[in-house]
């Protein structure tokens, strides 16, 4: 997406960040990167001919999120990278959610008339 | 400077082990977590014992806390003339506290082997902004409140036309100042859409619901429907079911590459909540001619089931 200012990047899923980028944005170390990989927590970008690891730059938030978690619970790296696949399930599934519910129809909120039913007390 | 009570904040003795210590600090965070606890001064307990086992968790700067010596919290101290070589010189210390000149300490320590400047990054900052969905639409300049060690600044940030509701965005090196030449922190932006009275969103496509009289959505019908650019008319065909959705292609969001999204009007048939004496019997003549039955299916598949 185009923009004004040169230092301003979008976190889409079009956008690739190469592993030391994404260590400096996380605070993590290139090795931790790879320790996060191993355990099945980040998914690196497959990319031919590419000779450093690549990454869509939608894991940043969920990266960065578990990272803070670590450092605020002092938690190991393997307890990182299985609490990155929770929050990176949640992410996806708040944007399920959202789009769902974009897709219901609203109820409208009408005064009603008539009997009331049996639940409430009559008036 | 201040001196700061690591073991109190913590509530272990001096000489506890490093196992007592993540304990207490875990029952701590736990408790004290912003996440967590919606009391007023828990985010300020959190950091506060945080930061203290920050110190106490590394053996260097723990042994060069224990160095100061026991204190009273809060009691003003000079830190050692060996610090001050040991953290660059002339670079002073006037504007670090206890726990920033610790972690340069073990920093430079721990790099390099022997005590030199450390360069620090800046921190980063996190924030959210709420637009509107025209301000999506047409872009708009948001201002930031970033806070500096020399007060607060405001950074207008651009926020192009096509974004969409729960996007990120990282504005680099607009975060917290680095120190000792160590590059400025970033920003990063969390773009949400104030919730619309018509319109909701997905990605860059709008939906709204349309409300159609039962007659209006049986023998089809012209209606004016809202639009970002204003109502338009909208050929309703007849026949047309609730739920059913109506594309307006071209009238949703723009998606800043020149294109737009769709506009969906969802069908959603309604009644009148009370009837005049003569729309009553035009309605019960209705009933007695049509041999619509909306539960036929229904009826069908229930009979199978039995």
């Amino acid at each position: 997406m185009a923009t004004e200012a040169p230092d301003l990047y979008w976190l889409d899923p079009q956008r690739r960040i190469d592993q030391a980028e994404l260590a400096q944005m996380c605070t993590l170390s290139i090795a931790e990167l790879d320790e996060l990989v191993e355990y099945g927590g980040l998914v690196p970008v497959v990319a031919e001919g590419s000779a450093v690891r690549q990454y869509s730059a939608t894991c940043v938030a969920p990266l960065r999120e578990a990272v803070r978690l670590r450092g605020h619970y002092d938690l190991d790296l393997f307890t990182v990278s299985l609490l990155l696949g929770y929050l990176q399930r949640i992410s996806h599934l708040e944007h399920q959610l959202r789009t769902l519910q974009a897709h219901l129809p609203h109820p409208q909120h009408l005064p009603r008339e008539g009997p009331t039913p049996w639940r409430e007390p009559h008036a | 400077m201040k001196y700061k009570d690591y073991y109190a904040a913590l509530g272990v003795p001096r000489d506890a082990d490093a196992e007592a210590i993540k304990k207490a600090y875990r029952k701590l965070a736990r408790q004290h977590h912003p996440d967590v606890s919606k009391d007023a001064g828990a985010e300020a307990r959190f950091k506060d014992v945080a930061e203290a086992y920050a110190t106490l968790k590394d053996p260097d700067k723990r042994a060069a806390y224990d160095a100061l010596g026991s204190r009273r919290g809060g009691e003003e101290f000079s830190p050692p003339p060996q610090w001050q070589r040991d953290f660059g010189g002339d670079a002073g210390f006037a504007d670090l506290d206890l726990a920033d000149l610790l972690d340069a300490l073990a920093r430079g320590r721990g790099a390099r082997g022997r005590p030199q400047t450390v360069p620090l990054r800046g921190h980063d900052y996190e924030t959210s902004v709420r637009l509107s969905l025209e301000d999506a639409h047409r872009g708009t300049t948001v201002n930031l409140d970033v806070q500096h060690e020399d007060g607060t600044r405001t950074l207008a940030v651009t926020v192009p036309a096509g974004v969409t509701d729960g996007q990120r965005l990282r504005l680099r090196g607009k975060g917290g100042p680095g120190r000792h030449g160590g590059p400025a922190g970033d920003i990063y932006l969390h773009i949400q859409f104030a919730p619309h009275p018509v319109f909701r969103t997905d990605g860059h496509d709008l939906m709204f619901d349309l409300a159609l009289a039962p007659w209006e959505a049986a023998l089809g019908a012209e209606v004016q429907v809202p639009t970002l650019d204003g109502a338009v008319l909208l050929t309703v065909p007849h026949g047309s079911q609730s739920g059913r959705k109506l594309r307006l292609r071209g009238r949703g969001l723009a998606n800043g590459h020149g294109g737009r999204g769709d506009l969906y009007a969802m069908v959603r048939i309604d009644v009148p909540a009370s009837l005049a004496p003569r729309e009553r019997e035009l309605f019960e003549e209705l009933a007695r001619e049509s041999r619509f039955d909306p539960r036929a299916t229904v009826a069908k598949e229930g009979g199978h089931g039995h």
